[in-house]
């Protein structure tokens, strides 16, 4: 069942951004050099690293799905890469907000994350029109799996070239947790940690109602009598995940 | 007979329909090659510029080769498509991955024969500087980025010739992969370009190289999963 | 230690800076809001087709000869955001 250890992760996730907020707020010393600004950072770029590490899991599952070919694998791909993409939108705007608020303009091609992030959203956002564009559901989740699997390598690479390109034209402003001191450190972790449980959570949460979704169809189809033809789907992005019929737990008669 | 035949040779018989079909409809050269051109003469008027160097020109030059070779990749894989290139391909005994070579390899062989008449081209009506003095720098260049945009290109020519939006899906897919060819190939040839010639950074030849050697393995192990149906 | 840390503040005054930063975890928190905005929406769909499958269980045989082609219809057409995402789609 896919809602099992949803109520847990979801309250977990709760208490830990809740932390974090607290931390950030009140605990976190202010950078001497960036100011108030600098708690940015605390948002952005824990949602930068979740969102890459969304886009590559996604590559990994559609690895899982053409080996075993077992759809569930693409259900789970195609809900990590649609959640990343919602984070990376995240990770734009909270970038710009950083860029207006750091150099006066909204958009800086030198900080080589955010020209990284432009371009892997730019990918990813053709998976969508991919998928839509591809009827019968099998080839759709295969295709989709190799073009996942390939913008999953992609992001690595990306960042590299990237990088290099302006490494030795200006500094990296959003430094590297290695010469953070202590207190923000910490207050950085708990960030990271708290967003990569949202990201868990929102997944767990997608794929148990797209699984509701589905026990709900097959429901009806069984109650409109078995004689009743499966509906046509129409066409559709998102991949459809087969139900499970879940064996009661409680004691007594009447059918399993 | 014996069983299967050999890889290589299923390449160059694959090599050699593709030339066959290019000589006979002239489907995709002469497209890329006057493409290329026309965006040389927008590029001049757009820019207001009579002579280009340095990175100016780094730019000009391959981002025009870069949509010269979206234009190649659309058409990649449409004859197969429409006339049943692929069953044919896959009732043969050939392995499915010489498909992937023959059409990279046919890719590859496109964009050089348009980069014989585009460069020169560039070269007589943008460039400022001696197209002389940027050999072989920029050959290097030309044969390391060809090699990327070719296995990429059939890649995303194979992934978009079989959906609906294949027109509009071969350049939204094709184009942000093939931006960290750009931004290599444009790296090491700025300097190739500009008016005292300087060196070429070698840094970009390796990162072309990984990139390219990087996406060929992903290009080989993945195919395989495009051709069934 | 963040009395003398405050004291030295810096590049951006604190009611500019303030803004921004505020902006930034704005975002972030709207983007919770708008999921859970949607997963709502999901939410009373899923109830309601429930609550049409119970009275259809119900009330076999001829009622669901009536209810069942439309039961298809909006089975189909009630399939929430990925519904509307297909008609924006299309």
């Amino acid at each position: 069942m896919y809602g099992r250890r949803l109520r847990g992760l979801a309250l977990t996730t709760a208490a830990l951004l809740t932390l974090t907020l607290v931390l950030v707020f009140f605990w976190a010393p202010n950078d001497a050099t960036l100011g108030f600004l600098q708690k940015i950072f605390y948002v952005h770029v824990p949602l930068a690293i979740v969102t890459l590490c969304g886009f590559i899991a996604g590559g990994l599952m559609a690895i899982q799905h053409l080996r075993t070919r077992d759809a569930r694998w693409d259900v789970r791909s195609y809900v990590a890469i649609h959640i990343s993409l919602v984070f990376g939108i995240g990770v734009l705007v909270t970038g710009s907000i950083w860029a207006k608020g750091a150099w006066g303009h909204w958009w800086v091609w030198d900080e080589p994350t955010l020209v990284s992030f432009l371009l892997i959203m730019l990918l990813y956002a053709t998976y969508q029109p991919l998928r839509f564009a591809i009827e019968d559901p099998e080839r759709q989740s295969r295709y989709a799996s190799v073009f996942a699997i390939t913008a999953g390598a992609f992001v690595p690479m990306n960042f590299i070239a990237v990088r290099l390109s302006t490494a030795y034209l200006h500094p990296r402003v959003l430094g590297s947790t290695s010469n953070l001191p202590g207190p923000m450190a910490l207050t950085f972790l708990v960030s990271l940690l708290a967003l990569a449980l949202l990201f868990a959570t929102l997944c767990k949460y997608e794929l148990t109602a797209k699984h509701t979704r589905a026990q709900l169809r097959a429901l009806r189809r069984r109650l409109d009598g078995e004689t009743a033809p499966a509906p046509a789907r129409t066409r559709s992005a998102a991949p459809s995940l087969q139900p499970v019929a879940r064996m009661s737990a409680r004691a007594g008669g009447g059918p399993a | 007979m014996s069983g299967r035949p050999r890889t290589l040779a299923v390449v160059a018989a694959l090599l050699r329909k593709e030339a066959r079909v290019e000589l006979r409809t002239f489907e995709s050269i002469p497209a890329m090659t006057l493409f290329s051109v026309s965006t040389y003469v927008l590029f001049h008027f757009g820019l207001q510029e009579d002579t280009l160097e340095g990175n100016l020109a780094s730019g000009v030059l391959w981002v025009t080769l870069l949509f010269a070779a979206v234009l190649g990749i659309n058409r990649l894989f449409v004859a197969d498509d429409e006339q049943g290139g692929f069953d044919a391909f896959l009732l043969s005994p050939a392995d499915r991955s010489a498909l992937l070579f023959g059409k990279a390899a046919a890719l590859l062989a496109y964009l050089v024969v348009v980069e014989i008449v585009t460069v020169p081209a560039f070269a007589l009506l943008l460039l400022g500087v001696g197209i002389g003095q940027t050999m072989p720098g920029l050959l290097a260049v030309l044969v390391l980025a060809d090699i990327g945009v070719a296995v990429i290109g059939t890649l995303v020519g194979a992934l978009a010739v079989r959906t609906r939006a294949r027109d509009l899906l071969g350049p939204l897919l094709s184009l942000p992969l093939l931006v960290p060819i750009v931004i290599a190939a444009a790296k090491a040839s700025t300097p190739l370009l500009a008016s005292p010639v300087a060196a070429l950074p070698a840094r970009w030849l390796v990162t072309l190289a990984l990139y390219d050697l990087v996406f060929a393995v992903i290009a080989y192990a993945l195919f395989d999963y495009l051709l069934e149906d | 230690m963040l009395a003398t840390a405050i004291g030295e503040i810096p590049a951006l005054p604190l009611h500019t800076a303030g803004k921004y930063v505020a902006g930034a975890y704005v975002v972030l928190f709207a983007l919770v809001l708008i999921y859970v905005a949607i997963m709502a929406l999901r939410l009373s769909r899923i109830e309601r087709e429930l609550g049409e499958l119970l009275s259809v269980s119900e009330h076999p045989g001829g009622a669901t000869g009536e209810l069942g082609p439309d039961a298809h219809a909006r089975g189909d057409a009630a399939g929430g955001p990925d519904a509307q995402r297909e008609s924006t789609l299309a």
